[in-house]
Protein backbone atom coordinates (compact mmCIF):
# COMPACT_ATOMS: atom_id res chain seq x y z
CA UNK A 1 0.00 0.00 0.00
CA UNK A 2 1.28 3.82 -0.74
CA UNK A 3 -0.29 6.49 -0.23
CA UNK A 4 -2.20 7.64 3.17
CA UNK A 5 -4.33 5.22 4.45
CA UNK A 6 -7.12 6.48 6.39
CA UNK A 7 -9.84 4.70 8.59
CA UNK A 8 -14.35 5.06 9.04
CA UNK A 9 -15.39 3.22 12.06
CA UNK A 10 -18.96 2.75 13.70
CA UNK A 11 -20.06 1.28 16.78
CA UNK A 12 -23.55 0.69 18.33
CA UNK A 13 -24.72 -0.73 21.47
CA UNK A 14 -27.81 -2.12 22.72
CA UNK A 15 -29.66 -4.01 25.58
CA UNK A 16 -30.28 -7.53 25.84
CA UNK A 17 -33.67 -8.76 25.83
CA UNK A 18 -33.10 -10.14 29.36
CA UNK A 19 -32.10 -6.71 30.79
CA UNK A 20 -35.35 -4.96 29.10
CA UNK A 21 -37.49 -7.45 30.51
CA UNK A 22 -35.91 -6.23 34.10
CA UNK A 23 -35.46 -3.07 33.23
CA UNK A 24 -31.90 -2.98 34.06
CA UNK A 25 -29.44 -0.78 31.93
CA UNK A 26 -27.24 -1.84 29.57
CA UNK A 27 -24.17 -2.81 30.85
CA UNK A 28 -21.70 -3.04 27.52
CA UNK A 29 -19.53 -0.45 26.91
CA UNK A 30 -18.13 0.91 23.74
CA UNK A 31 -15.74 4.18 22.48
CA UNK A 32 -13.39 4.47 20.02
CA UNK A 33 -11.04 7.43 18.61
CA UNK A 34 -9.38 8.01 15.40
CA UNK A 35 -5.79 9.32 16.00
CA UNK A 36 -4.11 11.45 12.96
CA UNK A 37 -0.04 9.98 12.16
CA UNK A 38 1.97 11.75 9.49
CA UNK A 39 1.49 8.74 7.31
CA UNK A 40 -2.65 8.80 8.04
CA UNK A 41 -4.48 7.30 10.65
CA UNK A 42 -4.82 4.85 13.44
CA UNK A 43 -8.07 3.60 14.90
CA UNK A 44 -7.89 2.88 18.25
CA UNK A 45 -11.32 0.74 19.77
CA UNK A 46 -12.64 -0.84 23.01
CA UNK A 47 -15.48 -2.68 24.06
CA UNK A 48 -16.44 -4.34 27.72
CA UNK A 49 -19.34 -6.24 29.02
CA UNK A 50 -20.14 -5.03 32.43
CA UNK A 51 -20.96 -8.42 34.48
CA UNK A 52 -24.46 -9.14 34.88
CA UNK A 53 -24.21 -9.91 38.93
CA UNK A 54 -22.23 -6.75 39.28
CA UNK A 55 -24.98 -4.11 40.51
CA UNK A 56 -22.88 -0.77 38.56
CA UNK A 57 -21.00 -2.93 36.28
CA UNK A 58 -22.58 -0.43 33.35
CA UNK A 59 -20.11 1.87 35.42
CA UNK A 60 -17.23 -0.36 35.18
CA UNK A 61 -17.52 -1.20 31.56
CA UNK A 62 -18.10 2.48 30.64
CA UNK A 63 -14.47 3.73 32.48
CA UNK A 64 -13.25 0.33 31.29
CA UNK A 65 -13.18 1.32 27.43
CA UNK A 66 -12.59 5.19 27.74
CA UNK A 67 -9.54 4.55 29.75
CA UNK A 68 -8.17 2.08 27.72
CA UNK A 69 -8.99 4.23 24.69
CA UNK A 70 -6.95 7.16 25.88
CA UNK A 71 -4.50 5.48 27.01
CA UNK A 72 -4.07 3.83 23.81
CA UNK A 73 -4.09 7.28 21.87
CA UNK A 74 -1.59 8.87 24.65
CA UNK A 75 0.39 6.59 23.50
CA UNK A 76 0.33 6.54 19.46
CA UNK A 77 0.66 10.64 20.14
CA UNK A 78 3.98 9.92 22.03
CA UNK A 79 5.60 7.44 20.52
CA UNK A 80 3.77 6.38 16.65
CA UNK A 81 5.08 3.58 16.34
CA UNK A 82 3.59 1.75 18.73
CA UNK A 83 0.96 1.37 16.45
CA UNK A 84 3.24 -0.38 13.65
CA UNK A 85 5.52 -2.24 15.33
CA UNK A 86 4.31 -6.26 17.55
CA UNK A 87 6.36 -5.54 20.85
CA UNK A 88 5.54 -1.85 20.89
CA UNK A 89 1.79 -2.66 20.46
CA UNK A 90 1.56 -5.30 22.94
CA UNK A 91 2.91 -3.12 25.72
CA UNK A 92 0.67 -0.09 24.54
CA UNK A 93 -2.50 -2.42 25.00
CA UNK A 94 -1.52 -4.45 27.83
CA UNK A 95 -0.78 -1.12 29.69
CA UNK A 96 -4.21 -0.09 28.62
CA UNK A 97 -5.32 -2.84 30.52
CA UNK A 98 -3.63 -1.89 33.78
CA UNK A 99 -4.92 1.45 33.41
CA UNK A 100 -8.73 0.16 32.72
CA UNK A 101 -8.63 -1.80 35.94
CA UNK A 102 -6.66 0.60 37.98
CA UNK A 103 -9.05 3.28 37.12
CA UNK A 104 -12.54 1.04 37.85
CA UNK A 105 -11.14 0.22 41.17
CA UNK A 106 -10.38 4.01 41.68
CA UNK A 107 -13.58 4.88 40.93
CA UNK A 108 -15.27 1.81 43.30
CA UNK A 109 -13.28 3.08 45.90
CA UNK A 110 -14.64 6.46 45.69
CA UNK A 111 -17.73 5.37 45.48
CA UNK A 112 -17.60 3.50 48.77
CA UNK A 113 -18.47 0.03 46.54
CA UNK A 114 -16.85 -3.03 45.93
CA UNK A 115 -14.60 -3.37 42.58
CA UNK A 116 -16.41 -6.47 41.87
CA UNK A 117 -19.85 -4.40 41.69
CA UNK A 118 -17.98 -3.17 38.66
CA UNK A 119 -16.75 -6.02 37.45
CA UNK A 120 -16.38 -6.37 33.46
CA UNK A 121 -14.54 -7.68 30.52
CA UNK A 122 -12.50 -5.58 28.09
CA UNK A 123 -11.07 -5.86 24.55
CA UNK A 124 -9.07 -3.12 23.59
CA UNK A 125 -7.32 -2.72 19.52
CA UNK A 126 -5.42 -0.84 17.49
CA UNK A 127 -5.22 -0.50 13.94
CA UNK A 128 -2.74 1.28 11.68
CA UNK A 129 -1.90 0.22 7.84
CA UNK A 130 0.76 -1.58 9.36
CA UNK A 131 -0.59 -3.82 12.10
CA UNK A 132 -3.79 -4.53 13.92
CA UNK A 133 -2.93 -5.62 17.53
CA UNK A 134 -5.70 -6.48 20.14
CA UNK A 135 -5.97 -7.27 23.46
CA UNK A 136 -8.55 -9.50 25.42
CA UNK A 137 -9.67 -10.10 29.02
CA UNK A 138 -12.89 -12.11 29.16
CA UNK A 139 -15.36 -12.79 26.57
CA UNK A 140 -16.45 -11.35 23.60
CA UNK A 141 -14.19 -11.82 20.02
CA UNK A 142 -11.76 -9.26 18.10
CA UNK A 143 -11.82 -9.90 14.09
CA UNK A 144 -9.21 -8.66 11.54
CA UNK A 145 -10.52 -8.90 8.25
CA UNK A 146 -9.86 -8.68 4.38
CA UNK A 147 -12.47 -7.13 2.93
CA UNK A 148 -11.07 -8.01 -0.86
CA UNK A 149 -10.48 -11.84 -0.58
CA UNK A 150 -13.23 -12.40 2.42
CA UNK A 151 -10.77 -13.98 4.52
CA UNK A 152 -10.91 -13.27 8.65
CA UNK A 153 -8.59 -14.04 11.77
CA UNK A 154 -9.81 -13.79 15.28
CA UNK A 155 -6.81 -12.32 16.78
CA UNK A 156 -7.57 -13.18 20.64
CA UNK A 157 -8.53 -16.06 22.65
CA UNK A 158 -11.58 -15.60 24.73
CA UNK A 159 -11.67 -16.74 28.53
CA UNK A 160 -14.19 -18.92 29.34
CA UNK A 161 -14.95 -21.12 32.34
CA UNK A 162 -16.65 -24.73 32.59
CA UNK A 163 -20.54 -23.12 32.74
CA UNK A 164 -21.95 -21.07 30.03
CA UNK A 165 -22.22 -17.60 32.33
CA UNK A 166 -18.65 -18.53 33.76
CA UNK A 167 -15.51 -15.45 32.60
CA UNK A 168 -12.55 -13.31 33.49
CA UNK A 169 -13.32 -9.86 34.29
CA UNK A 170 -10.43 -7.57 34.41
CA UNK A 171 -11.44 -6.83 38.18
CA UNK A 172 -11.11 -10.58 39.01
CA UNK A 173 -7.48 -10.66 38.56
CA UNK A 174 -4.32 -8.78 40.38
CA UNK A 175 -2.75 -8.56 36.86
CA UNK A 176 -4.92 -8.86 34.43
CA UNK A 177 -2.97 -7.02 31.81
CA UNK A 178 -0.58 -9.96 32.38
CA UNK A 179 -3.52 -12.83 31.39
CA UNK A 180 -4.79 -10.33 28.87
CA UNK A 181 -4.94 -12.38 25.49
CA UNK A 182 -3.22 -10.51 23.12
CA UNK A 183 -2.99 -11.08 19.36
CA UNK A 184 -1.22 -9.68 15.98
CA UNK A 185 -2.33 -9.41 12.16
CA UNK A 186 -0.22 -7.90 9.82
CA UNK A 187 -1.87 -4.42 7.98
CA UNK A 188 -0.75 -5.65 4.62
CA UNK A 189 -3.13 -9.08 5.03
CA UNK A 190 -5.87 -7.21 6.88
CA UNK A 191 -7.44 -3.93 6.30
CA UNK A 192 -10.51 -3.98 9.02
CA UNK A 193 -11.63 -4.98 12.42
CA UNK A 194 -14.08 -5.86 14.36
CA UNK A 195 -15.06 -6.29 18.54
CA UNK A 196 -18.10 -7.70 19.44
CA UNK A 197 -18.97 -8.24 23.02
CA UNK A 198 -20.56 -11.71 24.36
CA UNK A 199 -24.28 -11.28 22.71
CA UNK A 200 -23.46 -11.18 19.18
CA UNK A 201 -20.65 -13.99 19.71
CA UNK A 202 -22.77 -16.56 19.01
CA UNK A 203 -24.45 -15.07 16.10
CA UNK A 204 -20.69 -13.62 14.02
CA UNK A 205 -18.57 -16.19 15.26
CA UNK A 206 -18.91 -20.57 14.33
CA UNK A 207 -18.26 -22.04 17.47
CA UNK A 208 -16.34 -23.87 19.24
CA UNK A 209 -13.00 -22.34 16.65
CA UNK A 210 -14.55 -19.04 17.21
CA UNK A 211 -13.82 -18.03 13.39
CA UNK A 212 -15.77 -15.09 11.84
CA UNK A 213 -18.85 -16.25 10.07
CA UNK A 214 -19.09 -13.85 7.20
CA UNK A 215 -22.78 -14.24 6.75
CA UNK A 216 -22.66 -12.01 9.30
CA UNK A 217 -20.29 -9.77 8.68
CA UNK A 218 -20.46 -8.89 4.80
CA UNK A 219 -23.44 -6.47 4.85
CA UNK A 220 -21.87 -4.57 7.50
CA UNK A 221 -18.56 -4.40 6.52
CA UNK A 222 -19.69 -3.74 2.91
CA UNK A 223 -21.69 -0.43 3.70
CA UNK A 224 -18.91 1.10 6.22
CA UNK A 225 -16.15 0.39 3.36
CA UNK A 226 -18.47 2.33 0.90
CA UNK A 227 -20.40 4.80 3.34
CA UNK A 228 -19.28 8.56 3.06
CA UNK A 229 -21.06 8.92 6.52
CA UNK A 230 -19.58 6.35 9.28
CA UNK A 231 -22.24 8.37 11.90
CA UNK A 232 -25.38 6.47 9.69
CA UNK A 233 -23.45 3.29 9.48
CA UNK A 234 -23.51 3.44 13.35
CA UNK A 235 -27.47 4.28 12.94
CA UNK A 236 -28.06 1.30 10.96
CA UNK A 237 -25.92 -1.07 13.05
CA UNK A 238 -27.82 -0.01 16.56
CA UNK A 239 -31.23 -0.77 14.58
CA UNK A 240 -29.59 -4.08 13.27
CA UNK A 241 -28.56 -5.20 17.20
CA UNK A 242 -31.79 -3.49 18.77
CA UNK A 243 -34.28 -5.40 16.28
CA UNK A 244 -35.77 -8.00 16.42
CA UNK A 245 -33.71 -10.75 14.59
CA UNK A 246 -30.65 -9.95 16.82
CA UNK A 247 -33.27 -9.51 19.52
CA UNK A 248 -34.70 -13.13 19.00
CA UNK A 249 -31.15 -14.92 18.93
CA UNK A 250 -30.08 -13.35 22.31
CA UNK A 251 -30.76 -12.34 25.54
CA UNK A 252 -27.06 -10.33 26.56
CA UNK A 253 -26.43 -6.70 25.81
CA UNK A 254 -25.24 -6.76 22.14
CA UNK A 255 -22.24 -4.00 20.73
CA UNK A 256 -20.34 -4.08 17.98
CA UNK A 257 -17.86 -2.02 16.58
CA UNK A 258 -16.14 -2.04 13.24
CA UNK A 259 -13.92 -0.33 11.51
CA UNK A 260 -12.46 -0.13 7.47
CA UNK A 261 -9.43 1.23 6.11
CA UNK A 262 -9.23 3.31 2.74
CA UNK A 263 -7.42 5.20 0.45
CA UNK A 264 -8.49 8.58 0.84
CA UNK A 265 -6.66 9.43 -2.44
CA UNK A 266 -7.92 6.63 -4.67
CA UNK A 267 -11.70 6.78 -5.13
CA UNK A 268 -11.99 4.22 -7.84
CA UNK A 269 -12.80 1.30 -5.95
CA UNK A 270 -15.89 3.88 -3.45
CA UNK A 271 -19.27 3.71 -4.89
CA UNK B 1 -33.56 -0.72 0.53
CA UNK B 2 -33.61 2.81 1.53
CA UNK B 3 -30.90 2.84 4.39
CA UNK B 4 -32.38 4.80 6.68
CA UNK B 5 -35.25 2.88 7.85
CA UNK B 6 -34.62 0.51 10.56
CA UNK B 7 -36.67 -1.69 9.36
CA UNK B 8 -35.18 -4.52 7.62
CA UNK B 9 -31.19 -3.21 8.04
CA UNK B 10 -28.83 -5.97 7.19
CA UNK B 11 -31.63 -8.30 6.64
CA UNK B 12 -28.92 -10.20 4.49
CA UNK B 13 -26.75 -10.81 7.63
CA UNK B 14 -27.56 -14.47 8.33
CA UNK B 15 -26.13 -15.74 11.42
CA UNK B 16 -23.77 -18.74 12.47
CA UNK B 17 -25.51 -21.91 13.09
CA UNK B 18 -24.29 -23.03 16.48
CA UNK B 19 -26.14 -24.97 19.24
CA UNK B 20 -27.96 -22.95 22.56
CA UNK B 21 -25.89 -23.33 25.77
CA UNK B 22 -27.68 -25.90 27.52
CA UNK B 23 -29.27 -26.00 30.91
CA UNK B 24 -30.19 -29.97 31.89
CA UNK B 25 -32.55 -30.11 34.40
CA UNK B 26 -33.81 -33.58 36.39
CA UNK B 27 -37.29 -33.60 38.06
CA UNK B 28 -36.53 -36.82 40.79
CA UNK B 29 -39.86 -37.57 41.79
CA UNK B 30 -41.40 -39.76 44.52
CA UNK B 31 -43.96 -42.21 42.92
CA UNK B 32 -43.93 -44.25 45.84
CA UNK B 33 -47.47 -46.13 47.03
CA UNK B 34 -48.03 -43.13 49.36
CA UNK B 35 -48.06 -40.81 47.46
CA UNK B 36 -51.41 -41.75 45.19
CA UNK B 37 -54.05 -39.98 44.55
CA UNK B 38 -54.21 -36.31 45.23
CA UNK B 39 -50.46 -35.73 45.61
CA UNK B 40 -49.31 -37.57 42.23
CA UNK B 41 -52.29 -35.68 40.52
CA UNK B 42 -50.94 -32.46 41.51
CA UNK B 43 -47.20 -33.54 40.55
CA UNK B 44 -48.77 -34.68 37.25
CA UNK B 45 -50.66 -31.05 36.42
CA UNK B 46 -47.69 -29.03 37.45
CA UNK B 47 -45.26 -30.78 35.34
CA UNK B 48 -47.46 -29.81 32.46
CA UNK B 49 -47.78 -26.02 33.82
CA UNK B 50 -43.99 -26.20 34.59
CA UNK B 51 -43.88 -27.60 30.59
CA UNK B 52 -46.03 -24.54 29.63
CA UNK B 53 -43.73 -21.86 31.24
CA UNK B 54 -40.33 -23.66 29.89
CA UNK B 55 -41.84 -22.97 26.31
CA UNK B 56 -42.85 -19.01 27.09
CA UNK B 57 -39.51 -17.56 26.48
CA UNK B 58 -37.94 -18.97 23.19
CA UNK B 59 -34.71 -18.84 24.20
CA UNK B 60 -35.57 -20.90 27.75
CA UNK B 61 -36.96 -22.97 25.63
CA UNK B 62 -34.22 -24.19 23.46
CA UNK B 63 -31.85 -24.08 26.35
CA UNK B 64 -33.68 -26.20 28.63
CA UNK B 65 -33.00 -30.13 28.57
CA UNK B 66 -35.66 -31.72 30.67
CA UNK B 67 -35.19 -35.32 32.10
CA UNK B 68 -37.47 -36.64 34.30
CA UNK B 69 -36.68 -40.27 36.90
CA UNK B 70 -39.08 -41.66 38.75
CA UNK B 71 -38.44 -43.45 42.09
CA UNK B 72 -40.18 -45.78 44.28
CA UNK B 73 -37.75 -48.64 46.43
CA UNK B 74 -36.01 -48.62 42.51
CA UNK B 75 -35.36 -45.70 40.40
CA UNK B 76 -36.20 -44.82 36.49
CA UNK B 77 -35.76 -42.82 34.19
CA UNK B 78 -39.38 -41.83 32.50
CA UNK B 79 -38.07 -39.19 30.20
CA UNK B 80 -34.30 -38.78 29.08
CA UNK B 81 -33.47 -35.55 28.30
CA UNK B 82 -35.62 -33.45 26.03
CA UNK B 83 -35.09 -29.82 24.42
CA UNK B 84 -37.82 -27.64 25.93
CA UNK B 85 -39.37 -27.25 23.23
CA UNK B 86 -40.02 -30.64 23.03
CA UNK B 87 -40.69 -30.93 26.56
CA UNK B 88 -44.19 -33.65 26.97
CA UNK B 89 -44.76 -33.90 30.84
CA UNK B 90 -45.17 -38.07 31.53
CA UNK B 91 -48.30 -39.11 33.20
CA UNK B 92 -46.63 -40.88 36.58
CA UNK B 93 -48.55 -43.86 38.67
CA UNK B 94 -47.63 -44.21 42.07
CA UNK B 95 -46.77 -47.54 43.43
CA UNK B 96 -44.16 -49.27 45.78
CA UNK B 97 -41.63 -48.53 48.35
CA UNK B 98 -38.81 -45.70 48.76
CA UNK B 99 -35.08 -45.91 48.37
CA UNK B 100 -33.84 -42.01 47.42
CA UNK B 101 -29.60 -43.33 46.76
CA UNK B 102 -30.49 -45.12 43.91
CA UNK B 103 -32.36 -41.83 43.17
CA UNK B 104 -29.56 -39.29 43.92
CA UNK B 105 -27.17 -42.05 42.25
CA UNK B 106 -29.20 -41.92 38.63
CA UNK B 107 -30.16 -38.39 38.58
CA UNK B 108 -25.76 -37.94 38.78
CA UNK B 109 -24.97 -40.35 36.54
CA UNK B 110 -27.31 -39.22 33.73
CA UNK B 111 -26.86 -35.14 34.40
CA UNK B 112 -22.55 -36.37 33.85
CA UNK B 113 -23.17 -38.12 31.13
CA UNK B 114 -25.17 -35.25 29.90
CA UNK B 115 -22.67 -33.03 30.51
CA UNK B 116 -20.05 -35.46 28.31
CA UNK B 117 -22.09 -35.02 25.59
CA UNK B 118 -22.60 -31.51 25.23
CA UNK B 119 -18.34 -31.17 25.86
CA UNK B 120 -18.08 -33.74 22.67
CA UNK B 121 -20.47 -31.36 20.77
CA UNK B 122 -18.84 -28.47 21.58
CA UNK B 123 -21.81 -27.02 23.63
CA UNK B 124 -22.07 -24.46 26.30
CA UNK B 125 -23.75 -25.58 29.32
CA UNK B 126 -24.73 -24.16 32.23
CA UNK B 127 -25.13 -25.36 35.86
CA UNK B 128 -27.46 -28.20 36.25
CA UNK B 129 -30.86 -28.00 38.17
CA UNK B 130 -32.68 -30.57 40.27
CA UNK B 131 -35.64 -31.03 42.03
CA UNK B 132 -35.83 -33.67 44.37
CA UNK B 133 -39.64 -34.72 45.89
CA UNK B 134 -40.61 -36.87 48.59
CA UNK B 135 -44.06 -37.70 50.57
CA UNK B 136 -41.69 -40.33 52.97
CA UNK B 137 -39.28 -41.92 54.62
CA UNK B 138 -36.87 -43.85 52.49
CA UNK B 139 -37.37 -47.44 54.89
CA UNK B 140 -35.75 -49.05 51.58
CA UNK B 141 -32.58 -46.99 52.23
CA UNK B 142 -29.53 -47.96 54.17
CA UNK B 143 -27.71 -45.36 56.39
CA UNK B 144 -24.65 -46.20 54.51
CA UNK B 145 -25.67 -45.87 51.46
CA UNK B 146 -28.25 -42.98 52.34
CA UNK B 147 -24.63 -41.12 53.80
CA UNK B 148 -22.86 -41.85 50.70
CA UNK B 149 -25.45 -40.62 48.34
CA UNK B 150 -24.99 -37.13 50.70
CA UNK B 151 -21.53 -37.11 50.16
CA UNK B 152 -21.56 -37.11 46.83
CA UNK B 153 -24.25 -34.50 46.21
CA UNK B 154 -22.38 -32.41 48.67
CA UNK B 155 -19.62 -32.58 46.27
CA UNK B 156 -21.23 -31.94 43.32
CA UNK B 157 -22.67 -28.94 44.89
CA UNK B 158 -19.58 -27.73 46.51
CA UNK B 159 -18.36 -28.08 42.73
CA UNK B 160 -21.08 -25.92 41.38
CA UNK B 161 -22.03 -28.70 39.07
CA UNK B 162 -25.07 -28.82 40.60
CA UNK B 163 -27.93 -27.29 42.14
CA UNK B 164 -29.94 -30.01 44.16
CA UNK B 165 -33.43 -28.59 45.58
CA UNK B 166 -34.91 -30.88 48.07
CA UNK B 167 -38.45 -31.11 49.07
CA UNK B 168 -40.39 -33.35 51.13
CA UNK B 169 -44.43 -33.34 50.74
CA UNK B 170 -46.93 -33.30 53.69
CA UNK B 171 -50.14 -31.84 54.52
CA UNK B 172 -50.52 -30.25 58.31
CA UNK B 173 -52.41 -33.66 59.99
CA UNK B 174 -49.71 -36.04 59.00
CA UNK B 175 -46.10 -33.47 58.65
CA UNK B 176 -43.45 -35.46 56.30
CA UNK B 177 -40.62 -36.93 58.15
CA UNK B 178 -38.14 -34.90 56.74
CA UNK B 179 -35.17 -36.44 58.65
CA UNK B 180 -34.09 -38.67 56.11
CA UNK B 181 -34.32 -35.77 53.58
CA UNK B 182 -32.69 -32.98 55.70
CA UNK B 183 -29.82 -35.97 55.91
CA UNK B 184 -29.24 -35.69 52.17
CA UNK B 185 -29.47 -32.15 51.02
CA UNK B 186 -26.75 -30.27 50.18
CA UNK B 187 -28.80 -27.35 50.53
CA UNK B 188 -31.96 -26.62 52.91
CA UNK B 189 -34.63 -29.33 52.15
CA UNK B 190 -38.14 -27.26 52.10
CA UNK B 191 -41.24 -28.75 53.88
CA UNK B 192 -44.25 -28.34 51.69
CA UNK B 193 -47.86 -29.36 53.73
CA UNK B 194 -50.21 -28.45 51.11
CA UNK B 195 -51.12 -29.37 47.27
CA UNK B 196 -50.46 -25.18 45.95
CA UNK B 197 -46.95 -25.52 47.34
CA UNK B 198 -46.87 -28.49 45.67
CA UNK B 199 -47.60 -26.80 42.38
CA UNK B 200 -45.83 -23.44 43.27
CA UNK B 201 -42.48 -25.29 44.19
CA UNK B 202 -42.64 -27.73 40.40
CA UNK B 203 -43.36 -23.58 38.79
CA UNK B 204 -41.05 -21.82 40.68
CA UNK B 205 -38.58 -24.34 39.18
CA UNK B 206 -39.45 -23.39 35.43
CA UNK B 207 -39.06 -20.22 36.69
CA UNK B 208 -35.73 -20.61 37.78
CA UNK B 209 -34.95 -22.98 34.51
CA UNK B 210 -35.32 -19.45 32.90
CA UNK B 211 -32.96 -17.29 35.22
CA UNK B 212 -30.35 -20.09 35.12
CA UNK B 213 -30.46 -20.79 31.17
CA UNK B 214 -30.65 -16.47 30.89
CA UNK B 215 -27.63 -15.71 33.36
CA UNK B 216 -24.88 -13.93 31.65
CA UNK B 217 -21.07 -14.72 32.00
CA UNK B 218 -20.38 -13.27 35.81
CA UNK B 219 -23.83 -13.69 37.17
CA UNK B 220 -24.19 -14.55 40.27
CA UNK B 221 -27.77 -16.63 39.79
CA UNK B 222 -30.77 -14.87 41.14
CA UNK B 223 -33.34 -17.73 41.72
CA UNK B 224 -36.95 -16.71 41.83
CA UNK B 225 -38.08 -16.09 45.70
CA UNK B 226 -40.10 -19.49 47.13
CA UNK B 227 -43.37 -17.26 46.76
CA UNK B 228 -44.78 -21.28 46.97
CA UNK B 229 -44.52 -20.88 50.54
CA UNK B 230 -46.95 -18.69 51.12
CA UNK B 231 -49.84 -20.66 50.35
Amino acid sequence: MSGKQHWRIAAATAAGASHLRDDTPNQDAVAHRLVGVRHGQVVVAAVADGAGSASRSDEGSGIAVATAVDTVVRGIERKPAAAMREHLATSLVRDAVKRAKNEVIRHARRQSVEPRELASTLIVAIASDRLLTAAQVGDGAVVAFNLGDGTAKTLCAAHTGEYANETTFITSRTRPHRIASVGHAAGSDFDAVALITDGLQNLALQMPEREAFMGFWNPMLNDLAHSEEPDAVAGRLHAFISGERVQSRTSDDVTIAIATRYSPNSKEDEQ
Amino acid sequence: MSMQDSVGVYDTAEFADNPEARCSIVLILDVSGSMGGLKIHTVNQAMVKFGEIIKEDSVTALRADVAVIEFDHEARVVLDFTNGTDFEPPVLSAKGGTNYSNAVNLALEIIETRKQSYRDGGIAYYRSLAYFLSDGYPEHDNDGELARAADRLKAAEDDRGIAFFCFGIGSPDLPVDMSALNNLAPRAAIELTNMEQLDGSIQWLSRSVAAVSQSQPGEAIRLPEPDYLDF
